[in-house]
């Protein structure tokens, strides 16, 4: 062929191309709907559990766009939870829509706020929720949680744990979202190595904690602790020392405490008494953990099945556990983290549509259907009743479930992610000594409080 | 001797014998130093291929050896990872066809716009062509995080949210492409022109007929590049898509990343699988390839 020919078929090729690429996919979702193109409903209010709800002008259901970050076996559970919404609401249609990670997903509500085309519901981190509401895209849920038609009864809210309900002390304390799904920061213990060194039991404190530590650490084949670095790691220590991260009003942080020295001194001892190492790559303390190299690691529940499974694979840890962290508090503290739904600002119906899902995803049935599908802690105490026989084949999920009554959450203020950067940032200089622990603690009370002052 | 054969040294006169020592006594520094250029070669490439034959070989590994082990041979060989991966994704094929047709278009475009703007830069003469490359040229400079909301507010004022024309459109012009087949276009003999001119040729008829058909090494060293960038993009088809049917395969990639934990031999298996067709492109157009990058090196 010519050259003539080649540019003429390539051209001829671009034309149909373009036009083809006009068109949208034959199998797409229904229009993504915005604040200007939101369908009037007809037949709003009613209770979630009648149907339908509303219906547009056409007749069609109302679409409601929630997007997620769930992927492979929870976006599987997210859609078989949806269906069953859909096929009991008939006058709402939700699209749960996966878009990446959290941080991709941040990023798109970011763009799509601007653009004036939030999603009606999104998954959110609590300090994201924050930069929402300081642009003005979601709203406040305190009165469709009191609606008398669709929001939470009395008793809901008791059976409802606290920390799956979201204040915001920045914005007057209200709520902007609302989790249904919750992991917990536990400690991970290898009881082959503890009996070995004499120990019958995992430490209840931190006494006992740094005991075990000395006993069981024969660098460099065995250690205590592999540090995941992380500001979560602090916030429980802290907490379980009876620390707190900021002051009642929120417009400080706290962390700069004698708790807070104690947290970070414990870092500094050990790595100073080379007990502890920081991981070399991500997850690598589940790793070493299942290959016995380690006493034990602090992380999140949702964990669990990778530890299962690597400790399986690998053949090498007969015994282990969880427990909550040590602690010198009377009771345990564990950190009850994991993103949140929030409801955007579009309109009225829209958000009250929105909001009648929302309430489902909190529902006892829905509520049993998403832990038993990804282990996450159910949102309502009264869940517990019909995980009987999950809890069976899941002991260890079972006894976690038990802590969930103690519970807290980290702060719900924007400038949380950059905190939970410095504090970060102080961990690894204490642990690589370059910063002593009040050093690194009081540099980092600064940068935070500056960067709650900025905000 | 011409040829640089080594000559026994007795058989040669004393003129010949003095000559003669000087190029033997050359020889052996010019033989090592090829020897090191080649040991440098072969270390560059086995520096280049190593993280392919990690990630194939780790692919084939279980969950604890691939998160622990410093061996780079599997213990046991588990090509069922592969099966695992394609499963667990589950619209792997959609995403494939996906990916090929939007790379495969945006080629097109990337090609056809590239060969008209990058000619007009190199043989035609207007008023502002220079500064107008200039300003081209530094739209490379601009991030692509800094134009991502102003990008995705146009597509949606447009009506493109959710359709391949997002995905391929905005892709098809690149400033990149238009300075490399531009550069190329001036290392074209300006008597070529002058010729085809004297012929009654216009522009576009003498772009068509010469000027493409000597351009195959750049248009190949285009295609691959735009080819490569529209193969692993995740972040613009995530941003401005929501239906998973109109979504590519790097999106079907990153859904083994969690928060919890990576099944990474999966992870791994699923990277090599969306990567295969790439080499195999570039096996098959490398010479091409080189050819572009080596001619537009040293013109430009």
């Amino acid at each position: 062929m010519s050259a003539r020919k080649w540019f003429t078929v390539t051209i001829t090729l671009l034309l149909v191309v373009s036009v083809a690429a006009c068109a949208p996919a034959a199998t797409a979702t229904p229009t993504p709907t915005g604040v200007g193109t939101s369908i009037p409903a007809t037949g709003a209010t009613q209770a979630p559990s009648a149907a339908p709800t509303t219906v547009s002008a056409g007749g069609a259901p109302v679409v409601i766009n929630f997007w997620h970050g769930q992927s492979q076996s929870q976006q599987t559970a997210l859609n078989a939870l949806v269906a069953q919404f859909n096929a009991t609401h008939p006058g709402i249609k939700v699209v749960a829509t996966y878009q990446g990670t959290y941080s991709d997903l941040y990023n798109k509500v970011t763009a799509a706020v601007a653009a004036g085309s939030p999603p009606d519901l999104a998954i959110a981190y609590q300090n994201d929720v924050a930069n929402y509401i300081k642009d003005g895209a979601v709203i406040p849920l305190n009165s469709l949680m009191s609606d008398p038609q669709i929001g939470f009864s009395s008793a809901d809210l008791q059976d409802i744990y606290p920390a799956f309900i979201d204040h915001y002390p920045q914005f007057g304390n209200q709520v902007y979202s609302i989790a249904f799904m919750r992991s917990m920061e536990v400690m991970y213990y290898n009881m082959d190595l503890l009996k070995a060194a004499g120990f019958n039991q995992p430490p209840t404190t931190w006494t006992e904690f740094m005991n075990m530590c000395a006993a069981v650490s024969k660098p460099p084949t065995t250690y205590c602790y592999e540090m995941n670095t992380d500001a979560s790691r602090f916030s429980n220590w802290l907490w379980s020392r009876g620390g707190s991260l900021l002051s009642p009003d929120g417009k400080t942080v706290a962390f700069n405490s004698l708790e807070g020295l104690a947290t970070m001194n414990f870092i500094n001892d050990l790595f100073t008494k080379k007990e502890a190492i920081v991981i070399g790559k991500a997850f690598q303390d589940q790793t070493d953990f299942s290959l016995g190299k380690i006493a034990f690691t602090f992380g999140s529940t949702a964990g669990l099945p990778f530890y299962q499974q690597s400790i399986q694979q690998a053949g090498v840890v007969k015994d282990w556990g969880i427990a909550p962290d040590p602690h010198s508090t009377p009771n345990p503290v564990v950190d009850l983290y994991g993103p949140s739904v929030t409801i955007f600002k579009t309109t009225t119906q829209r958000e009250r549509d929105a909001f009648v899902f929302l309430k489902y995803l909190m529902g006892t049935q829905a509520d049993s259907a998403w832990v038993e599908a990804t282990s996450y802690f159910p949102a309502r105490q009264s869940t517990r009743s019909s995980l009987t026989s999950f809890i069976q084949a899941n002991p260890l999920y079972g006894q976690a479930l038990g802590w969930v009554q103690y519970g807290k959450t980290e702060p719900t203020i924007a400038a949380w992610n950059p905190i939970r950067g410095y504090i970060a940032d102080a961990m690894t200089a204490v642990a690589n000594g370059k910063e002593t622990p009040s050093q690194a603690l009081n540099d980092a009370a600064s940068k935070a409080n500056q960067a709650i002052a900025s905000q | 001797m011409m040829n640089g054969e080594i000559v026994p040294t007795e058989t040669l006169s004393p003129e010949q014998l003095g000559k003669k020592t000087e190029v033997v006594a050359r020889r052996p520094p010019r033989r090592i130093s090829g020897y090191l250029l080649h040991l440098a070669l072969i270390a560059g490439a086995v520096w280049s291929v190593f993280p392919f034959i990690w990630m194939v070989l780790t692919s084939l590994k279980g969950y604890v050896e691939a998160a622990a082990s410093q061996a780079i041979l599997p213990q046991h060989w588990l090509f069922s990872n592969y099966a695992a991966a394609w499963n667990e994704v589950g619209m792997f094929p959609r995403y494939f066809a996906n990916t090929i047709f939007i790379s495969a278009a945006t080629v097109l475009g990337v090609l056809v716009t590239s060969t008209l703007a990058g000619y007009a830069f190199a043989r035609m003469s207007f008023p502002g062509r220079n500064l107008l490359f200039v300003i081209l040229l530094a739209t490379m400079m601009v991030p692509f995080e800094v134009t991502l909301v102003p990008n995705f507010i146009l597509m949606r004022r447009l009506g493109w949210i959710d359709t391949y024309s997002a995905l391929i459109i905005p892709w098809t012009a690149s400033a990149f492409s238009i300075f490399l087949m531009r550069q190329f276009f001036r290392s074209i003999p300006g008597e070529l022109y002058d010729a085809a001119v004297i012929d009654g040729s216009t522009h576009l008829r003498f772009l068509v007929s010469i000027v493409i058909p000597l351009s195959k090494p750049a248009l190949i060293t285009s295609a691959l590049l735009t080819f490569l960038g529209s193969w692993n993009s995740l972040m613009w088809p995530l941003l401005v898509t929501n239906s998973p049917q109109l979504r590519p395969l790097q999106v079907g990639v990153a859904t083994f990343i969690t928060d919890a934990g990576t099944q990474v031999q999966l992870l791994l298996a699923a990277v090599t699988i969306s990567v295969v067709p790439v080499i195999l492109l570039y096996l098959f157009l490398q010479r091409w390839f080189i050819e572009g990058i080596a001619t537009i090196g040293i013109r430009g």
